[in-house]
Order: structure tokens, then sequence, then C-alpha cells
């Protein structure tokens, strides 16, 4: 019992020694594989310089969790020569030469998300922005090619009205005329075919702003009205002036007959 | 100065979007940030300190988006902007030799060369690290830092994934803090675009202001009794500062705004383009690209590039002064104009592009400081000021809903959703819905499968950018920002297809994690669904 347990022990061992050496071997061929590697990515970087003096990896970073090299920073010192003004520039550049490949760091955009999917955005108190996404399976259902169409229903959800706005199939975005500002809206993706109406997708909710000055004046704040009678002591003429203030201010011009106006006389 | 004298809140914006590309030598779009450095950012340290060695307590409102501050903490993006300098300061050096004799050119050469010899000592003084500079001047009580939406995403327009606003302001905030060591008081919404229900997140992850175009005010319900000239409260608490229009048209507009006065200095004749390329060659970009080097010897005159006359900078000089009396003049008749009719003190909020200052308007920072300056010393009705300062005063303000608006063209939504950048929209929602989804069902994740969930949420955010769809409007550098979409929708929908197969290659990972590096502290779990 006792020996097959040694042999078992000892061959565990070997396993994890011939491991450990598989896993150094491989490190070292990955590294020279990596500098390989980037040697070549230094050769494609079009060093312009007359004479630039590479100094081979000053440092190599490495992350706590992976413990893998990364990327290599360079520092190197570069020349340039102007003949007219016959002064040399040195300067040390730095950059970094990465493993990974550069196709590996960008790509083209999605086609698009597989999703039905309509989203409302507010441009200004008369425009609003919509787009949308069809998804595949949505269009084989709604056996699009057969004589239907789309449509975006409108509501004002503030006054429950709607309109519908026809748009082409292959469009996936248009800018809405809003028939009212200060109002809520929210869109529907819908298809007509030949028989009834289907709802595809329903947009979020969008405020859109107001155009302009509102009727209702602020309620002033109380400390206002005892700030006058610190500067200028006459009760009378702060109610005055309160109710002036509460109304018009925003159009008036200054009135000189103001009693405040001793404090301000314009320059 | 008068105790009830208005308030003046200039803010200034400044924001870039992340570009960083450790695998070029050379890449064009990140000089943005060196430009900019150069230009704006540490001409305007110089102000600031020039101000506060002069004991003139100024206050300013300075919006250093998440993007922006990642780039300016980043060694390697810093180590690259020492080059930029370093060759800028070679390039002045031979620029004064050739132009020896000329009388005009050869002062200016030596202009350019001491300012590209002090700003590089600027950098070099606050030892290569920007924010400590900027940290430094709100520490002593010059600056209110705040923040912005965590990649400057364009909030309206992310309305329908409440998680992925929620996602942009508290990794804003956290962000924050790790750069500047408090909390933001308040926030810059990108393009200051707001809709209904933005004030409510803001109010969870703890900030007490925001801005909005004026008509966001003028439009609100019910209507602001104050207009422009005081902040309304949202009902959630927070408050709302709008624009003051007429401080907006002085300076931003292209006809009657100070920066198109023709002594001014032109901004798109360049040495980088007017100079043989065998002596220019070196300093513009290594594939032999013409580039702005940011030597510019000519004043807004003439239509044609050619017809420009030689930039006088004295005369500029004193053209910026004149420009800082006129516009600290005007404040001063708009409060006395203003406050003889409100039960309070008017405040005037003057946001801008903090990149006009210097980069594209090269004697922005001298006027800024003839501003600032004057209106400390000089103003009777008016003195600067902040929102928290405001705040501070009047902790109570009329209740009011803004109405959606932001400060672009049209004041709404049509240059980041129209037809030319529309097509970004499905692909980002649908990536942010999965990551979301993401963020759920993976909420208790560690090791490998957490490292790759953190960098999905940084590739999300990345791609949720405004900035993308506006170059694409503008129609400036198209090409790259299509790819930057591209390059996010890829690398997020290859993180989340091996999240759920539990398959990640960590090789893989970890380049993505070395090149879209913002934000070190992410935790995706800032996508979490809202209960």
């Amino acid at each position: 019992m006792i020996t097959a347990k040694k042999t078992a022990s000892k061959t565990a061992s070997k396993n994890l020694k011939m491991l450990v050496e598989d896993q150094k071997e491989n490190r070292r061929l990955k590294e020279l594989e990596d500098l390989k590697f980037l040697k070549d990515a230094v050769l494609r970087l079009k060093i312009a310089d007359d004479k630039p003096v590479l100094k081979p990896v000053l440092k190599t970073t490495s992350k706590s969790v992976a413990k893998a090299k990364i990327s290599y920073s360079f520092e190197y010192v570069s020349y340039k020569k102007s003949k007219k003004a016959n002064i040399q520039l040195c300067e040390i550049k730095y950059f970094t030469v990465s493993l990974v490949k550069e196709s590996e760091l960008t790509g083209e955009l999605p086609l698009d998300y597989d999703e039905n999917r309509l989203v409302l955005q507010i441009l200004d108190p008369f425009v609003a922005h919509a787009y949308w996404e069809i998804s595949l399976q949505e269009r084989c259902r709604l056996r699009l090619g057969y004589g239907g169409h789309f449509v975006l229903r409108l509501h004002n959800i503030t006054d429950s009205t709607k309109e519908e706005i026809w748009f082409p199939e292959d469009v996936g975005n248009c800018f809405v005329a809003l028939p009212k500002p200060a109002s809520i809206y929210r869109a529907e993706l819908g298809y007509y075919s030949s028989k009834r109406y289907s709802c595809v997708a329903i947009s979020n909710a969008v405020y859109a702003p107001t155009d302009k000055v509102s009727e209702n004046p602020a309620q002033p704040v109380t400390e206002d009205v005892a700030e006058v009678l610190d500067v200028t002591e006459q009760k009378q003429q702060v109610q005055v002036k309160y109710t002036f203030v509460k109304e018009d201010f925003v159009d008036q011009e200054p009135d000189e007959k103001d009693s405040g106006s001793e404090n301000y006389k314009p320059l | 100065m008068r105790n009830n004298a208005g308030i003046w809140v200039p803010v200034l914006h400044a924001h870039l979007p992340f570009v960083r590309h450790p695998e070029y030598v050379d890449m064009m779009e990140e000089r943005w940030l060196y430009e900019a450095i150069t230009e704006t950012y540490i001409p305007l340290l110089d102000v600031f300190q020039r101000l506060s060695d002069d004991k003139i307590k100024f206050r300013l409102t300075l919006t250093i988006t998440p993007s922006l501050a990642n780039m300016l903490a980043d060694s390697l993006l810093m180590k690259r902007y020492l080059n930029y300098i370093n060759r800028l300061v070679d390039l002045s050096e031979k620029e004064v030799l050739r132009t020896k004799g000329q009388a005009k050119y050869e002062l200016l050469s030596r202009i350019y060369r001491d300012k590209f010899y002090k700003i590089r000592s600027i950098f070099e003084k606050w030892n290569y690290r920007l924010l400590n500079a900027f940290r430094y001047f709100q520490d002593s009580g010059y600056l209110e830092i705040i923040t912005c939406c965590a990649t400057h995403a364009y909030l309206p327009l992310l309305a329908n994934c409440k998680e992925a606003v929620e996602a942009q302001i508290k990794m804003a905030v956290t962000d924050y803090e790790r750069h500047f060591k408090c909390r933001p008081k308040g926030i810059w919404l990108a393009e200051c675009a707001y809709y209904e229900g933005v004030d409510e997140v803001l109010k969870r992850n703890g900030l007490s202001y925001f801005f909005v175009d004026t008509h966001g005010i003028t439009n609100a319900n019910p209507r602001p009794s104050y207009a422009t000239y005081a902040p309304i409260d949202c009902g959630s608490g927070v408050f709302a500062f709008g624009r003051d229009p007429e401080t907006g048209r002085q300076v931003w507009s292209s006809e009657v705004g100070y920066p198109g006065d023709p002594n001014y200095r032109d901004f798109y004749r360049d040495i980088g383009f007017d100079l043989d390329e065998e002596y220019i060659g070196p300093y513009i970009h290594e594939s032999g690209i013409r580039l702005n080097t940011g030597i510019k010897y000519h004043r807004i005159t003439g239509k044609n590039i050619a017809d420009k006359e030689v930039y006088d900078y004295s005369m500029a000089m004193q053209k910026a002064w004149e420009h800082a009396n006129h516009f600290v003049f005007c404040r001063e008749r708009q409060v006395a104009a203003v406050a003889p009719k409100m039960r309070r003190r008017p405040v005037i909020v003057s946001p801008y592009d903090c990149e006009l200052f210097g980069h594209w308007w090269f004697e922005g920072p001298e006027f800024l400081h003839n501003v600032l300056r004057k209106m400390s010393l000089e103003g009777q009705y008016t003195r600067l000021g902040t929102p928290s300062d405001y705040i501070t005063i009047y902790s109570r303000n009329e209740k009011a809903v803004p109405s959606m608006s932001s400060w672009g063209e049209d004041g709404y939504s049509s240059v980041w959703l129209n037809e030319k950048n529309a097509w970004i929209y499905p692909h980002m929602h649908k990536a942010t819905e999965r990551m979301i989804r993401l963020a759920n069902e993976f909420y208790d994740a560690s090791g490998l499968i957490q490292r790759a969930l953190n960098q999905a949420a940084r590739e999300v955010m990345l791609l949720q950018s405004s900035d993308w769809a506006f170059i694409m409007k503008t129609e400036t550098t198209v090409g790259y920002a299509k790819q930057r979409v591209k390059d996010h929708v890829f690398r997020f929908n290859k993180l989340y297809e091996s999240i759920l197969t539990g398959d990640v290659n960590v090789l893989w990972l970890s380049e993505v994690e070395s090149r879209d590096n913002i934000f070190p502290e992410m935790d995706f779990r800032v996508f979490k669904k809202q209960e």
C-alpha cells in the first residue's frame, strides 16, 4: 500500500517536473517568437531619421495577474539634421511595440445586432431622430416583399394624437418633424401587410422642450425682499418693486428714477 | 467697492478628447494637447502666478475635464510634450538666426524664443505635473476647479440609458478626487447640454451647481424673475447658472468680438507652411505633412493668407489692454443697469472655451490678465466670484426647471446628431446597454474578468465622447474620429464576448489596457442598473 502511494507520488512529482519543464520551454519558445515578431514590428515602423540608434529593449512591462509580457517600450535617440541651419536636433523618442497585431485591435462595425429595436431621440423642440433595426427572424415573419410596407407611428402622449410616416424597407433611421413642442412623444414601428398591421417595436418616450418663455412666473424667494430692506430701507417701494420683478423683469429697460438706482448710477 | 456689487463669474472650460497613442512615434492628433499646453494652459498658469505675485485676489472658475486631466497626468504624454517644447525652443533659436537683419521679424522671433523658454521653465518648475499647478492655485483660493462628464459625453443623447449618465457623472467625481484631493463643487455639463432630470443625478453625486445656455434659463418653467442674472433651483436643490449673452458676444463673436481685431495675431499663417521643407522639415510631422509650429509672424489683415501684414506685438498688447478696459467698463455698466431692478446682487456668468485664450486668440491670456487685474483692483459695481461664492451668499433661489438646451449652434443637439454622425448612436447605445448588462450580471467578478470588465467600461466611455460626433460635423479630422469610434466599438464588443464566454485573452487585454488607459481607478460597477 505504502509502496503504491510512493510510486504514485513519484509519478506525480515527475509529471509535475515535466510539466514545469514543458512550460519553461514553451515560454522560451514563445519569447523567441515574440522577439522575432518584435523585430519585424520595429522594422515596420518607418523611422525616417538619418541615424536612428535603437537601444534594444530597455524595459519590458508585465501585469501581475497573468505575468505575461505584453509589450516592449522603446526609447531611442533620434538625430535630425537641417543643412540650412546647421543645427542638429537630438531627442529621445518614446513608443511601444506591441505583441498584439494591429489587425486584432480594430475592425469594422457590426452590420446589425439581430434584434427588433426602435430608439427616439430629441434634436430640438420641433425635430426628433429615430433609428431602428428589424431582426432577420422578424423580417421573415413579416414576409417582406409581398406587398407590405413599414410605417413609423408618432404618438403625442401629452395630447393623445398620432401620425404616421411611411418609409422604404432599407432605411434604418430618419429625422421626424414634431407637430408640437413641450410634449411627450413615443414612436412605434409597424408593418402593414395586405391584411393587417403588425407592431414591430416601440420606442422610449422622449420630451420635446418648449420653444418659448413660460407664462407662469416663478415664486420669488422671500429673502429677496429682506435684502432690499437692507439696501433701501423703504418698505413701501420694496413691495412695488417686488411686483414689478415678478412680472416683467426680462424685457425692462433700467429705470433711473427707481430709488434703488442711487446705488447703481449708470456709468 | 460696494457691498452690494454684482458678481462676475468667468468660467473657462478646458477640454480635449482623450488622445494617446503609444504605438506611434509621432501621432499628429496628440499635438492638440501639446499645442494647448504651450499656448493656453501654461500661459494661463503664468497669468495666475503674476496676479498672485502681485497679491491680487482674483476668482476664476475652471473646468478641467476628466479626459484632459488624465492626459495631463500621463507620464508618456508628458515626456513627449517635453520633446515638443524642446523642439520649439530649438526652432525659435534657429528663427532668431534666420531673421537677423529683418527688423520686425527678428523682434518677433526673439519674443517667441523667450516665450518658449519661459513655458519650458514653468513646465519644469511644476515638475512636469501641470495638474499640481492648477491644484495649487485652487488651494490658494484663486481658482474653483470643477469637473465635467467623464469623457465629455453629450448627455441628452444618452438619456435613454440612465445608468450611463449616472456613470459619466460618478466617474467624473471619482477622477476629480484622485487629481485634486477634494470633491468638486460643481460641474460643467459637456456642451452645456441639459435635459430634465440630470440635476437629480448631480445631486446624488454631491454636485451643487451646473451651467446652461441662456435659453435654458429664460425658457425654464416657471419663468424665472431675473433671467440669467440669478441661478435657479432645479427643484432638487441643485442650481443652474445661465450664460450671459452679452459677455458671450463680446468675446465669441467672429464679427464684433475682440479676437477678430486686425491688430491681433493671425492664427492661420504659420512658418510650418511658409518655409522651405529642408529648413522646417525636422519640426513638422515626420511623414512630411506640414503643421502649425506655433510661430506666426502676421496679424489679422487681408482676406488672402499671402496679403497679411507683419504682426506688431506691442500694438497687440496695447489693444488687449484697451479691450480689457472696455470689457470691464461694460460689466460695470451692465450691473449698474440691472441691479436696481433686483432684490439681490446680480450674477453675470461668462463661460468660454479655455483654448480660445492663447491657442485661437494669441493675446487672450493677456486680455484675461488685464480683466482680472482691473476688476479686482478697480471694480466699483462688479466683483469677481465663483458660483460657490454666490451660493454662499444666496443659498435659496427661485425654483424652476431649466429647458433642455445646449450651447451648440442653434442651441440644441443638431451639432451632435445630424446626417453626418447619426450612425454612431445605434452602436453607442447598444454598447452602453451591454455594459449595463455586464455590470449587473458580473457584479461580484474578480481577477481577470474584473480587469476585462473595467476595460470594457473604459471603452464604452471613450465611445460616448461627444468629440467624435463634433469632429464629423465640423469636418476637421473626420477619418481619425471615425476610426476611434470603430476601435472602441470593436474593442468593447470583443471584451463583451470574451467576458460572457469566460475566455479572456490576457495578452490582448493587457495591450488594450495599455493603450486606452484612461481612468486607472475605473470600477465597472458604476454602470450598475439603478434601483
